[in-house]
């Protein structure tokens, strides 16, 4: 069952055409990813289904509800994390979850949510004294604050370690496991390998092509396409992980 | 409203965890106040003199023309004694001359100079125009027998009086606008406003909430000044009627609100983002001068008077300065009052007209 529909969406700046009519469905539960060089269309279009930006053609629902009409009711069954992350500077992790919390009205246990991103023992620093993959912690945090049904991460592990990036595909998995709808825009390949059930891949505002990752690797091999890089067992990052371990450096 | 209230609590606890909010509203006028409340700068006081001619010969209305045409004062003609001490009191004159007619003698004997208590200088200026125009008035003045001095029981608060009630209107709106341009700014630069966005609130809440936060601590800041200046500069505030400090707080409420709409305005209306805080400082420095602060229009030359007259500060600072001087009530500065909300009228349209969440 599908709980993201986008039908023929289009977006158009001044001049330029961000988003040139995308077709895509969600399934419920599922981790989704939207895969693109930069510029190729992927925040505009999550942007719009995020009710930050309208679109110029084309229609969007999710959970039967029109992303452009009923953006509030939208609003309030979804968890974001925008691109750049940033938040008050000079108020403490717990006060930036209560607050959030607050426009929602609804109810949870700031401390419980921080402890899931592993935030607990930064809860009384102010948001400015935190490295980069903390704030996105924080960011994946205040997007709980719902409990949402759809969950949006545009490009969440750009400038992380490795540590702090395998930590967050972690934290992305257990979503799931919850049975929370992922959408996830990325340009590292292996991030969609390893997290997503299917993925669209975009460029210069159109979708190429829509399927699992191992579907598609399956298409290209079929076709006779040879890797110049021999596969091996293991990679660099395999490598670098199990000589500097999994923990955290941050903290 | 649990947002709202929210939003203010968050707002006011970012105003005080930064350094430089509290440096800029808090301590620099403080020490603004303190440096100029110990100046000794005199002759700051109205350049208008009442006088009361209970004489009413030839003699007594030759020596008021003479008066008249000095320069360096400005003559009030009065008809009683309690109408001079009130003006006296209030401040718009400096002093009073009270014109007596002599009981046997058809010549006029005496003519007393009303001052402040400990308002010297005063007291020297005018003594000395009396003698000037005596020395020249020629044939048409008789000397007088008798030049008095008397001290009214009215404290003469001196140039401290003036600068207290100035630098807390002159807080109000740097406050005001500079919180506006740089805090809220900044907040829209580094993407908060638009992460409030993807909630169901609109971020309007939030400017909201800043707002009523910062509102609240322009007044605490204005009773603060004023509060100093009693125990640290030792001046009277509100001639001990609470109407005065009631209305030092309607004054401080208008001007905070009146100055963060005029923050909001330029922030719209400033083409770009770099260039919002020098037209705030285009907007604010001309008042700083202009607008009665350090000293009086009065000593302005007359046509740059006129533009003081039209500059939102200038009534916010008379209004101020009129209740914690000379204890005025809201009903006696109503005319401050008026155009100090015609000014907020004016701001705010220029808000809704421009202003952008994006």
């Amino acid at each position: 069952m599908s709980i993201i529909q986008v039908r023929n969406l289009k977006k158009k700046y001044d001049k330029f055409e961000a988003v040139r009519g995308i077709d895509f469905e969600v399934n419920e539960g599922e981790v989704f990813g939207l895969l693109g060089p930069n510029g190729a269309g992927k925040t505009t279009t999550v942007e719009i289904l995020e009710g930050l930006i309208k679109s110029t053609e084309g229609e969007a629902f999710i959970n039967d509800l029109d992303v452009s009409k009923d953006t509030k009711s939208v609003k309030k069954i979804i968890g974001v994390q925008l691109q750049s992350v940033n938040f008050f500077e000079k108020l403490s992790l717990l006060e930036i979850v209560e607050l959030f919390s607050t426009l929602y009205s609804y109810s949870v246990d700031p401390n419980k949510i921080l402890e899931r991103v592993g935030l607990l023992n930064k809860k009384d620093s102010y948001f400015k004294t935190l490295s980069g993959g903390q704030k996105q912690r924080l960011s994946i945090a205040v997007a709980l604050v719902n409990n949402p049904k759809v969950l949006f991460f545009d490009e969440p592990t750009t400038g992380l370690d490795p540590q702090a990036r395998r930590n967050l595909w972690e934290l992305i998995k257990s979503f799931q496991e919850e049975g929370k709808t992922v959408v996830l825009t990325t340009h590292y390949m292996e991030e969609a390998e390893e997290l997503c059930d299917r993925v669209a891949i975009i460029d210069e505002g159109k979708i190429i092509k829509i399927n699992s990752p191992s579907n598609l690797i399956d298409e290209l091999t079929k076709s006779g396409f040879k890797s110049s890089k021999k596969i091996r067992e293991a990679t660099l990052e395999d490598v670098f992980i199990n000589l500097t371990g999994k923990s955290l450096r941050e903290d | 409203m649990k947002i709202y209230l929210s939003f203010t609590i968050a707002a006011s606890k970012m105003f005080f965890r930064r350094k430089s909010s509290i440096f800029w509203s808090l301590f620099f006028p403080v020490v603004t106040m303190l440096v100029f409340g110990n100046a000794n700068i005199i002759g700051y006081s109205a350049p208008n003199v009442g006088l009361i001619d209970y004489a009413n010969t030839d003699n007594s209305r030759s020596i008021t023309e003479k008066l008249k045409e000095s320069k360096s004062t400005e003559i009030q003609l009065l008809y009683s004694e309690n109408e001079a001490i009130e003006l006296l009191t209030k401040g718009s004159i400096a002093s009073y001359l009270t014109i007596n007619s002599s009981s046997n003698s058809n010549s006029e004997s005496e003519i007393i100079i009303t001052t402040r208590k400990d308002d010297f200088a005063e007291k020297e200026v005018v003594s000395n125009l009396i003698n000037s125009v005596m020395l020249e008035g020629g044939d048409s003045i008789k000397e007088l027998d008798n030049i008095k001095s008397n001290i009214a029981n009215i404290n003469y608060q001196g140039y401290k009086g003036f600068i207290i009630p100035g630098i807390a209107a002159m807080a109000i709106m740097q406050n005001g606008i500079f919180s506006v341009v740089f805090t809220l700014l900044s907040y829209k630069n580094q993407g908060v406003l638009k992460r409030l966005q993807a909630t169901p609130i609109s971020p309007s809440h939030f400017i909201v909430g800043h707002l009523i936060s910062r509102v609240t601590i322009i007044i605490l800041q204005t009773f603060l000044l004023l509060i100093m200046g009693v125990f640290i500069l030792g001046v009277s505030i509100g001639q001990g009627s609470i109407m005065a400090w009631i209305n030092i707080l309607l004054f401080s409420l208008l001007g905070g609100v009146l100055f963060l709409s005029i923050g909001l305005a330029i922030s719209s209306l400033a083409p770009s983002e770099e260039s919002a805080p020098a037209l705030a400082n285009l907007v604010t420095f001309p008042m700083l001068f202009l607008s009665g602060v350090f000293f009086p229009i009065d000593f302005l030359p007359k046509f740059v008077g006129y533009i003081s007259n039209i500059l939102p500060l200038t009534h916010l600072a008379q209004g101020i300065r009129l209740s914690a001087l000379y204890g005025n009530s809201t009903l006696t500065t109503l005319p401050q009052i008026g155009i100090t909300i015609l000014w907020l009228a004016i701001a705010f349209s220029i808000c809704a007209l421009t202003f952008k969440w994006e």
